[in-house]
């Protein structure tokens, strides 16, 4: 049985090393990914570098700034730039869509749009070009083109009849041409890891990066030996190579790129976010509902001012032992930043209505679940990103506070404006320490898609094994 | 006639031919359905944001007159909300309009580091892209194309039909001829009941435009029956054609757009414009800590519209040289703006360059120009919020340095921003492409036709 099935493997491979097929595709997509790899490895490195160099920029300029007023400091503020993940060149995943840069300062979230690069991606429109985007979206392709007629070949020439004569099972035929397209698959992703390697040998490599790249690698050969399934077992159903083509072709355009698209624009449909002047205009809204703190007679601040007195036994702001100013920009901070977290996680709740949405949708098409695992394992998922942002948002809170604290303690009530802390004071607050998840922190979003990738897989397997044995 | 009624009742008894047309026009009418809710969203977000707007300032009036003091305070507060007001056609043709923020809010502060806001979004969804009418006929009307004529041959003589007619006809060539051409007529009818359609479900007019568009439209159809039928006389198996058909469509549709794209960022320093963000921090915040009153008489010695203003800094603050100096950060980083203007045009350029090589990246660039959604649109909306931003302060200074009250009746004379579209388009250029593309096909054809016969 054994044997058989590798013979027939053999064999397959054997016809396909002769083909025209197979000798112009693979060198051709080998030469265009290893190239593409290239490419972004380099502008990633350099990203990588110039984001480092921007970082030491702003920590330098905040440490070389005169002695300041605590609230002046806190408007001019920091900028933390997130420094990409060194698997984006293998899937770029959200990296080339989002802004890097984010300016932190007093009341205010801002994230800054200034992208990796200026250019459009819009004309891309059947993905970002780049080493996963070739092998989820175009190396299925190439399987089709190698083995569409693998199977109905052999039936429509004849030579299946032969073969069964012979005591071989079409079982064993599907299984066997499976291995020798897997076979092919196989040596495609490993030719690019190994280039991918060679790159990534040249910085420092942390343990989690090869784990995420074996994990990128393992994932990449369910996928292709899912696609690879999936053709053979057209091919089997199809009566004539025409058909089969033409059914392969079709469900091809259908999962890859029509229904991942179509489910998106779906879910925004059904899920409309605000857009940025909205969204701004609702977090300014609900921020003035709880508390406006340049308004003298706003009653949660005067209740605020009631609160403070009582806790430190006076009558008057001027007799509190701290600066009220610094005490009222404190409570305006935490109102804005306890808001604009609200605000933004319901949008953010918005995104994952839409997401879920799409995850429905995702249980039909392979490519949405692999091209979402894909960018996990690389950490350049939307997630991450969102992940970095959120961290920056604690971040600044907290920055804030400590030059509020500064506001409160050190500079006195009367004379406000006049008076400054010193540099160094400003130079001992903390920094931004960021630390992204891990896979083992991701494994809650790792395990439904990749168990309904297996439950594909294994529905396949079991079509293949029971493949009966029909010559015409 | 009878030939075409002939072929015309063929097409219909072809299973396959009915249900890819309707499927195609299904597509294509849920695609302007859709298109124009998102687009009526956008008038409602808007209306939103004016609403609120009014609302803001209403508030002000009730204490107007308003000091100059109080006024420049409203001047730190106020948003004026600015929009990049979206084209009847962008319902159809996204275009870019998700790749920066097109509706946002800028007050009378230094204004480049207001631009740089992120639209909101579902991250998630960028990689995967927007699916609308443009990306129907672009990208896959070509493989309808295909299905619908590549094999018109070989199936012809796989079933036996084909010697039956050639034998009949003197003209085998002439007789495919007229076949692909029924069904690019057909497709051709389809496309302009899809643009009729348009005109019954959105705003779009049927007006000169309309008609560049269906033009544009229509050569792109014919541009990709050339290729078929290039594909066609090379006289190979259905299965070949297909193969190298696809192959084509890869090259068009992914490989070439990646490449500009790789091209076009090899052009430029990852993230550069970030400086632009420091600069402008710094001069700000630096202003507070040098000799004020110097800052501001070099402010007037610039801008001589403002002299006759009182020369002396009220103490400790004044609004005066606040917005100044909000001003001159803006005016310091003038030249990496401009940059960074260039830079965006620049790789809008090369891609359109590099779309000479692939009509479906020509009709892109093309169509996105006709909905006023690529990149010069973006940059237009930029450039005119820069204008505005002028408009703004030369406004609200009148008030300031000539220590006006803001009165209730100045309220209705505060600018407001319309979003011009850049109204040039790139018709002549499109369809010159995609001629020349497709001429470039009938020349292989004729190659190829004589070689058949040799």
């Amino acid at each position: 049985m054994m044997q058989t099935i590798i013979e027939i493997a053999r064999h397959e491979l054997i016809t396909q090393w002769r083909s025209q097929t197979l000798k112009i595709l693979l060198p051709l997509l080998l030469v265009l990914t290893a190239l593409i790899a290239f490419s972004h490895w380099q502008q990633q490195q350099d990203f990588i570098e110039a984001q480092t160099i921007w970082q030491q920029q702003n920590d330098a300029e905040w440490d070389a700034q005169p002695d300041r007023h605590p609230h002046r400091a806190a408007h001019y503020g920091t900028m933390v730039f997130r420094i990409i993940s060194p698997l984006s060149f293998i899937d770029s995943g959200v990296n080339p869509f989002v802004g890097n840069a984010l300016f932190l300062e007093a009341h205010r979230q801002n994230s800054s749009s200034f992208k990796q690069y200026v250019s459009s991606t819009a004309y891309m429109g059947l993905g970002y070009l780049s080493g996963a985007t070739i092998i989820l979206v175009i190396w299925p392709l190439v399987l089709i083109a190698l083995a569409f007629n693998s199977v109905s070949g052999e039936r429509v020439q004849g030579t299946l009849r032969q073969l069964i004569s012979q005591g071989i099972s079409v079982k064993q035929l599907l299984i066997g041409k499976t291995l020798a397209y897997s076979l092919i698959s196989l040596v495609f992703l490993l030719v690019i890891f190994i280039i991918a390697i060679g790159f990534m040998l040249q910085t420092q490599v942390h343990g989690s990066d090869v784990l995420r790249m074996g994990s990128m690698f393992v994932l990449y050969l369910f996928y292709c030996l899912l696609w690879t399934i999936t053709v053979i077992l057209f091919s089997n159903w199809c009566r004539t190579n025409q058909q089969s083509l033409s059914a392969l072709l079709l469900f091809w355009l259908l999962t890859v790129i029509v229904m991942p698209k179509m489910a998106y624009s779906l879910a925004e449909m059904q899920y409309p976010m605000p857009d940025r002047a909205v969204f701004d205009i609702q977090t300014a809204q609900e921020i003035a509902k709880v508390g406006d703190s340049h308004n003298p007679d706003d009653p949660h601040f005067s209740e605020f001012r009631e609160k403070v007195l009582a806790e430190y036994g006076v009558s008057r702001i001027e007799d509190l032992p701290v600066n009220w100013r610094g005490v009222v920009m404190q409570e305006g901070e935490r109102i804005t930043s306890e808001v604009f977290t609200q605000q933004y996680e319901n949008l953010m709740q918005i995104a994952e209505q839409q997401n879920q949405l799409v995850s429905h949708v995702a249980w039909f098409s392979p490519y949405l679940l692999a091209n979402k695992l894909s960018s996990i394992f690389a950490a350049t998922n939307a997630g991450s990103f969102l992940h970095y942002e959120n961290a920056a948002e604690q971040f600044r809170f907290n920055f804030i506070k400590q030059l509020n604290q500064l506001h409160a303690e050190q500079i006195d009530h009367a004379h406000d404006r006049e008076q400054k802390v010193t540099n160094e004071q400003l130079v001992n607050l903390q920094q931004f320490d960021y630390q992204s998840p891990t896979l083992q922190n991701e494994l809650n979003l790792i395990y439904r898609p990749l168990l309904i990738l297996l439950g594909w897989l294994i529905i396949g397997v079991l079509l293949l094994s029971r493949s009966r044995n029909e010559v015409d | 006639m009878r030939f075409i009624q002939f072929e015309l009742r063929l097409l219909w008894q072809n299973k396959l031919f009915k249900w890819l047309m309707l499927a195609y026009l299904l597509a294509a009418v849920l695609a302007i359905i859709w298109g124009q809710i998102g687009l009526e969203r956008e008038y409602q977000q808007r209306t939103i944001s004016e609403v609120n707007y009014q609302a803001e300032l209403a508030d002000y009036q009730e204490d107007a007159p308003l000091v100059p003091y109080d006024s420049g305070y409203m001047s730190y507060y106020q948003f004026h909300p600015v929009w990049q007001k979206p084209s009847a056609w962008s319902a159809l043709i996204h275009g870019e309009r998700s790749e920066a923020a097109t509706h946002t809010r800028v007050r009378l502060l230094g204004l480049q580091s207001q631009l740089s806001n992120t639209a909101t979004g579902n991250i998630a969804a960028m990689p995967i892209g927007k699916l609308d009418l443009s990306f129907i006929w672009i990208y896959l009307m070509p493989l309808l194309i295909a299905a619908l004529s590549l094999n018109l041959l070989a199936e012809e003589k796989a079933s036996g039909r084909w010697s039956l007619l050639a034998s009949q006809v003197a003209n085998s060539a002439m007789l495919l001829t007229k076949k692909m051409l029924i069904a690019a007529g057909l497709l051709a009818v389809v496309n302009i009941v899809i643009l009729l359609a348009a005109v019954v479900l959105t705003d779009i007019r049927l007006n000169g435009l309309w008609w560049q568009i269906a033009a544009v439209l229509l050569a792109y159809q014919l541009c990709w029956f050339l290729i078929t039928g290039w594909i066609i006389s090379l006289q190979r198996t259905a299965i070949f054609n297909s193969l190298l058909f696809i192959s084509l469509w890869i090259v068009f549709a992914f490989v070439l757009p990646g490449l500009a794209y790789l091209y076009q960022t090899q052009q430029q320093q990852p993230a550069e414009h970030v400086s632009m963000l420091f600069d402008q921090r710094e001069y700000m915040h630096d202003s507070w800590d040098k000799d004020k009153q110097a800052d501001f008489d070099a402010y007037l010695q610039d801008y001589p519209q403002w002299q006759t203003t009182e020369p002396t800094l009220q103490q400790p603050f004044d609004w005066r040289w606040y917005y100044a100096m909000q001003h001159m950060s803006d005016v310091i980083v003038a030249e990496a703006v401009a940059q960074f203007r260039e830079s965006r045009v620049n790789s809008h350029q090369i891609g359109n360059q590099v779309a000479w090589l692939s009509p479906l990246m020509r009709l892109q660039y093309s169509m996105n120009r006709f909905a006023d959604t690529d990149m010069l649109a973006s940059q237009a909306f930029l450039d005119q919020i820069g204008d505005y931003h002028q408009q703004l302060r030369d406004y609200f200074f009148t008030f300031y340095f000539f220590g006006k009250p803001f009165t209730v009746d100045d309220f209705a004379d505060i600018p407001q921003f319309d979003y011009q579209p850049v109204s040039f388009n790139n018709t002549f250029k499109t369809i010159f492409n995609l001629l020349l593309v497709g001429l470039f096909f009938v020349g292989l054809i004729l190659l190829q036709t004589r070689r058949n016969y040799d």
